[in-house]
């Protein structure tokens, strides 16, 4: 698969949707306030692109990484810059990071849980909405930069193919951006979303 | 000057004093070669150890494959491959806390790879700074084959 079909980017859109929709509403009642969400940006895309998705390769982000196993095989990446990390962290557990870079144990399992929530809401949603069975890793945080981070999903998937396909959605309160979820589904899996809903693979 | 970017599963061959850039290195590994007597260059960001027999594609992708194209590029600009030396960087483990045995470990396995690769080439490595658990960003100067590496809190020359 090089290049998606009219159709093939819009059924990912809409089930993307549906899974962004769930994550958002679970964010919101976290924080107890109002969280927009883009539509999904389907995209595939070369390796060395993914990062220009979440601002850029150099891009410093606190990703929270989440393999998913089961019927429809990848991964899912929730990213927060250092202003929304400071922001989820201060309302969650009561103090903002001295620095970004160095996160005390507790903001760090903070994060990783705030990332589980969101990925856990959004596979859900997917794997009703499709019938199929999702299971989840355990998350693992690392801050660092976008292209640095995306090397562990693309290296996955280095040896099948030479393209991803993201499904990538952001997240904004009050207009000011907070945070990115990113599901990378395997070649597989793409492949099995069309047949599921009969979307022509090649067409 | 010839001043390239190079991303994920790509590699450059330049004259000095051009340079070699690549951001955000994180298990895959930078391959630098540098021949001194002729100033030139050559940098490989690969992402898997081993190209598998039977399989098309991009070269830059595995350590084995991308050295073997640098070296043939660089020979072609009339360096001797009895000059050339390597530096390398990257290889880091980005999740700390996950799994020993799965996909975490393909930092190791590229540095191992690409030992390995250059030591069957008889290539020396002479400067390295692998294996940890940052992102690297790499500024190789083709002129000198000074190696700049920047991570979210650091940055060294080697």
């Amino acid at each position: 698969m090089k290049k998606l079909s009219f159709f093939q980017q819009d059924l990912l859109t809409e089930i993307g949707s549906i899974g962004t929709g769930h994550a958002a509403t679970a964010l919101a009642e976290m924080m107890g306030r109002k969280i927009t969400i883009t539509v999904p940006t389907v995209k595939l895309v070369g390796f060395d692109r993914v990062a220009d998705y979440v601002g850029g390769p150099d891009n410093v982000l606190a990703c929270v990484y989440l393999e998913v196993m089961g019927d429809l095989p990848g991964t899912v990446l929730v990213m927060f810059d250092e202003v929304s990390a400071g922001k989820l962290l201060a309302d969650l557990v009561g103090e903002r990071p001295q620095d970004f870079l160095s996160l005390s144990p507790l903001q760090k399992s903070a994060l990783q849980e705030i990332g589980n929530i969101l990925a856990g809401s959004y596979l859900s949603a997917l794997g009703d909405f499709c019938q199929q069975k999702l299971l989840v890793s355990v998350p693992n945080l690392a801050v660092d930069m976008a292209d640095a981070v995306f090397s562990v999903p693309m290296i996955k998937l280095g040896d099948k193919t030479d393209y991803a396909l993201l499904i990538q959605a952001m997240f904004f309160e009050d207009q000011a951006h907070t945070g990115f979820i990113v599901f990378i589904p395997d070649p597989t899996s793409a492949r099995k979303l069309m047949d599921i809903f009969q979307v022509d693979a090649h067409g | 000057m010839d001043n390239r970017q190079i991303g994920m599963a790509q590699l450059a061959v330049c004259r000095g004093p051009g340079i070699i850039r690549s951001s955000g290195l994180g298990s895959c590994i930078g391959i630098a070669l540098y021949d001194p007597f002729n100033k030139i260059g050559g940098m490989a960001h690969a992402m898997l150890p081993k190209h598998r027999a039977g399989r098309e594609g991009n070269r830059a992708k595995y350590v084995d494959t991308a050295v073997e194209a640098m070296l043939n590029e660089m020979e072609a600009m009339g360096c001797s491959k009895v000059n050339i030396v390597a530096k390398l960087a990257g290889g880091a483990q980005m999740f700390r806390d996950a799994d020993k045995e799965n996909i975490m470990m393909i930092g190791q396995k590229n540095i191992k790879a690409a030992e390995d690769c250059l030591q069957e080439l008889g290539i020396p490595i002479i400067a390295r700074d692998t294996g940890g658990h940052c992102g690297r960003t790499l500024e190789f100067n083709c002129q000198d084959g000074g190696l700049y590496i920047k991570t979210i809190n650091n940055e060294a020359k080697i």
